[in-house]
C-alpha cells in the first residue's frame, strides 16, 4: 500500500526534481572548471598530435592505416595504456571525486542553505523521497558528464593511431565508462550522506577522500573502501580483454602469514556491493533528514 | 528644504519619475508609496547620488547640479540594508566615520559619545558591533548617519525588522534626536503607523507621480461616519435595542459598527446599553487612519 | 476538538533555550503570537510544522504527532519568516514545483499556482525570476507557495515583513477571509497595528515563557489591580466639570483629571467591569450627552507593554 502510493507519487516527483537539479547542476561554473581540468591533459595530447603526427610509419591494411611507433610496436597499443592512465588517474580518481562532493553538496546542502529544505520537509512527502530522485539525478549528471569527458579523452588520444586505432581499442573505452558508472552510484550516495548530517560537505568530503580512499585504500583492510572495487572492476575487466596484467599492479593484494594473497573482488560481487553503498547510504541519509531539526 | 521641478527621471525605457514636482517644508517629512513607485529615486536624486534627465532640484536652497559636494556635508542617510562592519566597536565605527567627513580626531570622538549619550546607549558602546541586538545596530546606523551634524537626514525603513519595543524605541529615538537638534528628518517607511507617530508632513509617491501631501495632523482629525462601539455581555440584546431606535448596527472587525447620523446616535447607544443592561467598553466616531488614505490615493 | 494542543512543551537548542513549558490551544480562526525578537515564537511554529521535536512534552497537530506524521502535512502551510527560495525559478515555476511535491499532476499544479498567484496580485510579475522580485512580491509568493494546496492549517511567521502597505492590505484581507472559511491561522508579527486589525485572540509569549493566552480583552480584565484610564468627552464643554464630580462620587472612580483643550475627562478605575456597566446609566440619568468613551489601555500596544514589560508582576 504505502510502496504502491510512493511508487505512484514518483511520476509526479521525479521530473520536476530531475529538471531542476540537473539544470542547477549543470548551470554551475565550478562544474565546467572541473570539466576543463579534466579534460587539459589530453589536449595538450592533441598539440603533441600535430607536433609529431608526420613522423609515424604506417602500413595500409584493406584500405585503412594502421599506425606503428619507431621500434615497430603498434601504436594504439601504446596510446592504449596513455589512456587508461590518465582516464583513471584524472577522471576517476581525481576530478571524480572532486565532482560527486560538489554535486552532492549542490544537491542537498545548499537546499540546507536556502531553507528550501524547511518547506520540503513540510510537503507530504517522506525523506527518503526528498532526498533519492535527488541522488538519481546526480548519478545521471555525474555519470553523464563522466562518460562523455572519458570518450572525447578517448578520441583525442587515440586518434594518433588513426581510425583503426580507436576502433581496435573500444574495449577499454567501454571498461572506463563502467567504471565511472559505479564510481558515481558508490561516491555520490557516500557524500550525499555526509551532506544529509553535516554542515560543511566540501571539508568533510575531502577529509573522508584523504583519509579512507587515499590512505587505507591499498592495505591489509582495502575492502572496507570504494577504490578497492573500482580496481577490481578494472583489474578484472583489462584480464577479459586480454591484457597482461597482475593483481599486484593495482594494489590488490594482501600479505598473510608472509605470502601475498589476491584479494581482488569478483566484477559482479564488486558491482553489488557498489550499488549496496549507494542505495543504503541514501537510505541512511533519508534518516538524517528525516530526524533533523530545524 | 527640497523642491523639485518637474523632475523626469528615466532608466533606459523606465520612467521612474514623471513630471515629478513637490516643495517639501521643513520639518519631519514621510514618505509613501509601493515599491518601485519613484520613491527611492527621487531619495537618490535629492542625496546627489544620481542626475535627473531633466528638471531641476533644490536641497536647503542650494542647487544640486552645481554644488553636490557642499550639500553632501549637510545631508545625513540611514540605509536600509546591513552596512556596518561587525568587528569594530560602536564608539569605534562612529569616531572612524566621523573622520572620514573630515572631522578632527577630538571633535569625532566627542561628537559620537555625545549623540550615543542621547541614543541611550550605555556599555554596549563599548562592545563588538556583531554582539548588538537589531534594534541597536539600528541605532548605530541612525547614529552613523548624525555623525557630522547634517540638516537633513535621510531615514529608510529605521523600523524594519525591529520588535515592538525596540520598534518604540526607536521611534521615540528618532523624535527626541531631532528636536534636540533641529534636524529636517525623510522617512521612508513602510509601516503606516511610524508616519503617524513621528512626522508633520507626509507625502505619497506612485507612478513616479506626486499623489498627495497634506499635514499629518490635519489629515488624522478627519472623521468617519462611523462610530466603532464595543459591548460587554449580550451583543444580541445591545443590537435589538439599538434597532428600536431604528439604527442598524454592523459587525465590523472587532466590535460593532454603528453608523453616525448626528450627535443624537450617541445618546441612543448610551441609552440602548441601559437597556440592556450591557457595559459599554468603548464608543468613539472613527477617524480617518494613514491607511484608509494610503489606500484611497495609492490603489 | 483544538486543531493544535501543544502540552508542557519545551525545547532546547543544545545549551539554548528555545522554549520552556508551554501549553496551548489553538482553535480555528485567527491567533495572533506575540513577542520581542527571540521570545520562542519561530520555535514554536516550528514544532507545529513538525520541523523540530520538543525536548519535553508534546505536540499534536489535528490528533497526530506532527514531526512522525508526514501524511497530514499536505494540510498545513507554511509561510516562512526567511527567504527559502530557487531564485532562478519564476513565481510561477515555484509554486508549480512545490505543488508536485503535493503530488499535482503538471497541468494541474501550472493552473492551481496561476490562479492563486494571480489572487494574489501576482499576474504579471508570475513569469519573472525571483531573483528580480521585491520584497513584497517575495512575500506574496511565500503566501501563494502555501495556501495554493487549500491547507486547514496556515503557520504565519511575519508575513507582513517588507511588505508595502497595499500588499499588507491584500494579505490582510486574504487572511480574515480564509479564517472565516474555518482555517486555523497562526500569525506572528512585529507591528501590533497590523494584529490588531485582524484578531482579538493572541499569545504572548517572552523568553520562551508563555505569559498570556486568549481573547486581549478578557487578558486585560484579569490584570484589573492596575488601574485603567478611561477617556469620556461630553459634547458640551460646561458639563466636564458636572460629570467629573459626579463620578468621584462613585468608590470605583480613583481619580479624575478634566483636559480642557481636548475636552475630554480622564477617569482612572480599578473596577473596569463596574465602570464600563454604571457609567451608561449615570450619564442617562444626568442627561449627559457624551461623544466618546474609550481607554488607550485597551490597545494592543499598552496591553503588550504591560506585559511584555512586566509590570503586570509589580
Amino acid at each position: 500500500m504505502e510502496i504502491s502510493n510512493v511508487f505512484n507519487r514518483s511520476k509526479n516527483l521525479f521530473p520536476p526534481i530531475l529538471k531542476d537539479c540537473s539544470q542547477r547542476l549543470l548551470v554551475n561554473p565550478l562544474t565546467w572548471v572541473l570539466v576543463v581540468i579534466m579534460l587539459l591533459p589530453c589536449f595538450l595530447g592533441l598539440w603533441f598530435y600535430y607536433e609529431f603526427s608526420d613522423e609515424r610509419q604506417f602500413e595500409e591494411v584493406d584500405g585503412e592505416k594502421v599506425y606503428y611507433d619507431n621500434n615497430g610496436g603498434l601504436l594504439h597499443v601504446e596510446l592504449r595504456e596513455a589512456f587508461l592512465n590518465l582516464s583513471s588517474l584524472f577522471i576517476v580518481k581525481f576530478i571524480g571525486v572532486l565532482l560527486a562532493i560538489m554535486f552532492s553538496s549542490e544537491l542537498i546542502n545548499e537546499e540546507f542553505n536556502r531553507k528550501t529544505m524547511q518547506i520540503l520537509r513540510t510537503t507530504p512527502i517522506m525523506s527518503l523521497e526528498i532526498i533519492f530522485y535527488r541522488y538519481v539525478t546526480g548519478v545521471l549528471c555525474m555519470f553523464g558528464i563522466l562518460a562523455s569527458s572519458s570518450i572525447i579523452m578517448y578520441i583525442v588520444i587515440m586518434l594518433g593511431s588513426g581510425i583503426h586505432g580507436i576502433i581496435e581499442e573500444l574495449e577499454i573505452l567501454w571498461l572506463v565508462i563502467k567504471i565511472v558508472l559505479f564510481e558515481s552510484i558508490a561516491f555520490l550516495g557516500i557524500f550525499c550522506l555526509i551532506s544529509a548530517y553535516f554542515e560543511r560537505p566540501f571539508l568533510l568530503g575531502i577529509v573522508y577522500w584523504i583519509i579512507w580512499e587515499m590512505i587505507v585504500s591499498g592495505t591489509q583492510y582495502q575492502q572496507i573502501t570504494v577504490s578497492h572495487y573500482l580496481e577490481s572492476i578494472l583489474f578484472d575487466g583489462l584480464k577479459d580483454i586480454g591484457w597482461s596484467v597482475t593483481a599486484e599492479d593495482y594494489g590488490l593484494t594482501k600479505i598473510v602469514n608472509n605470502e601475498v594473497v589476491n584479494i581482488a573482488t569478483e566484477p559482479i560481487t564488486a558491482m553489488l556491493v557498489m550499488i549496496g553503498i549507494g542505495l543504503g547510504t541514501v537510505v541512511w541519509g533519508a534518516r538524517g533528514l528525516g530526524n533533523r531539526q530545524f | 528644504m527640497i523642491e523639485a521641478r518637474n523632475v523626469i527621471k528615466k532608466y533606459g525605457a523606465v520612467t521612474a519619475l514623471d513630471d515629478f514636482t513637490v516643495d517639501i517644508p521643513e520639518g519631519k517629512i514621510g514618505i509613501l508609496g509601493p515599491n518601485g513607485a519613484g520613491k527611492s529615486t527621487f531619495v537618490k536624486i535629492a542625496l546627489g547620488l544620481i542626475r535627473t534627465t531633466s528638471g531641476s532640484i533644490t536641497v536647503l536652497g542650494e542647487d544640486l547640479d552645481r554644488n553636490t559636494v557642499d550639500i553632501r556635508r549637510k545631508i545625513g542617510y540611514m540605509p536600509e540594508h546591513d552596512c556596518i562592519p561587525n568587528s569594530m566597536t560602536g564608539v569605534e565605527f562612529l569616531i572612524e566615520m566621523g573622520l572620514v567627513t573630515g572631522m578632527s580626531l577630538q571633535s569625532a570622538t566627542q561628537r559620537t559619545h555625545e549623540i550615543l549619550g542621547h541614543l541611550m546607549m550605555g556599555e554596549e558602546k563599548y562592545r563588538k558591533i556583531e554582539e548588538y541586538s537589531g534594534g541597536m545596530r539600528q541605532k548605530i546606523k541612525l547614529a552613523q548617519g548624525l555623525i557630522h551634524g547634517p540638516e537633513v537626514i535621510f531615514l529608510d525603513e529605521p523600523t524594519s525588522g525591529l520588535d515592538p519595543k525596540a520598534r518604540q524605541e526607536m521611534l521615540e529615538t528618532i523624535n527626541g534626536l531631532t528636536e534636540v537638534s533641529g534636524t529636517n528628518v525623510l522617512l521612508s517607511t513602510h509601516i503606516l503607523q511610524d508616519v503617524e507617530t513621528v512626522c508633520d508632513h507626509v507625502i505619497i509617491v506612485n507612478n513616479g507621480k506626486l499623489q498627495m501631501q497634506e499635514n499629518v495632523k490635519k489629515l488624522m482629525q478627519r472623521q468617519t461616519d462611523v462610530i466603532q462601539v464595543r459591548i460587554g455581555g449580550s451583543t444580541e440584546d445591545f443590537v435589538k435595542q439599538l434597532k428600536k431606535s431604528g439604527i442598524t448596527a454592523t459587525s465590523g472587525g472587532r466590535g460593532l459598527h454603528v453608523p453616525y447620523v448626528n450627535d443624537k446616535t450617541f445618546e441612543q447607544i448610551v441609552d440602548s446599553a441601559v437597556k440592556s443592561n450591557c457595559q459599554l467598553y468603548e464608543m468613539e466616531r472613527t477617524t480617518v487612519t494613514m491607511d484608509n488614505v494610503y489606500l484611497e490615493v495609492v490603489d | 476538538m483544538s486543531e493544535i494542543i501543544l502540552n508542557q512543551v519545551t525545547k532546547n537548542y543544545g545549551k539554548v533555550q528555545g522554549i520552556s513549558e508551554i501549553s496551548i490551544n489553538v482553535d480555528p480562526g485567527l491567533t495572533g503570537i506575540l513577542g520581542p525578537n527571540g521570545a520562542g515564537k519561530s520555535t514554536m511554529m516550528k514544532m507545529i510544522l513538525g520541523l523540530a521535536r520538543p525536548s519535553m512534552g508534546t505536540v499534536t497537530v489535528m490528533g497526530k504527532d506532527p514531526f512522525t506524521d508526514w501524511e497530514q502535512r499536505n494540510k498545513i502551510g507554511f509561510v516562512p519568516e526567511f527567504d527559502c527560495f530557487y531564485e532562478h525559478m519564476s513565481g510561477l515555476d515555484y509554486v508549480s514545483y512545490f505543488l508536485r511535491m503535493h503530488n499535482y499532476e503538471k497541468q494541474e499544479a501550472e493552473e492551481m499556482a496561476r490562479a492563486s498567484l494571480s489572487e494574489l496580485g501576482l499576474e504579471d510579475s508570475m513569469e519573472r525570476k525571483i531573483r528580480t522580485y521585491s520584497k513584497g512580491m517575495r512575500q506574496k509568493t511565500k503566501v501563494a507557495r502555501a495556501t495554493v494546496f487549500d491547507p486547514e492549517i496556515l503557520i504565519m511567521d511575519e508575513p507582513f515583513q517588507g511588505a508595502d502597505p497595499s500588499t499588507r492590505h491584500l494579505l490582510m484581507n486574504k487572511m480574515k477571509e480564509w479564517s472565516e472559511k474555518g482555517k486555523t491561522i497562526m500569525i506572528s508579527s512585529h507591528i501590533l497595528h497590523d494584529v490588531e486589525n485582524l484578531t482579538d485572540r493572541i499569545i504572548l509569549i517572552n523568553n520562551g515563557r508563555m505569559l498570556a493566552s486568549g481573547d486581549r480583552h478578557e487578558i486585560r480584565k484579569l490584570m484589573d489591580h492596575i488601574p485603567r484610564q478611561i477617556k469620556v468627552s461630553p459634547i458640551d464643554k460646561a458639563n466636564l466639570r458636572i460629570l467629573a464630580k459626579r463620578m468621584l462620587d462613585e468608590e470605583w472612580v480613583r481619580a479624575a483629571r478634566v483636559d480642557e483643550e481636548q475636552g475630554e475627562i480622564l477617569l482612572e478605575t480599578d473596577r473596569a467591569e463596574t465602570f464600563y456597566l454604571e457609567l451608561p446609566k449615570i450619564l442617562q440619568k444626568e442627561k449627559i450627552a457624551v461623544t466618546k468613551i474609550n481607554s488607550d489601555d485597551d490597545s494592543l500596544d499598552s496591553l503588550y507593554d504591560k506585559i511584555v514589560g512586566g509590570s503586570q508582576w509589580k
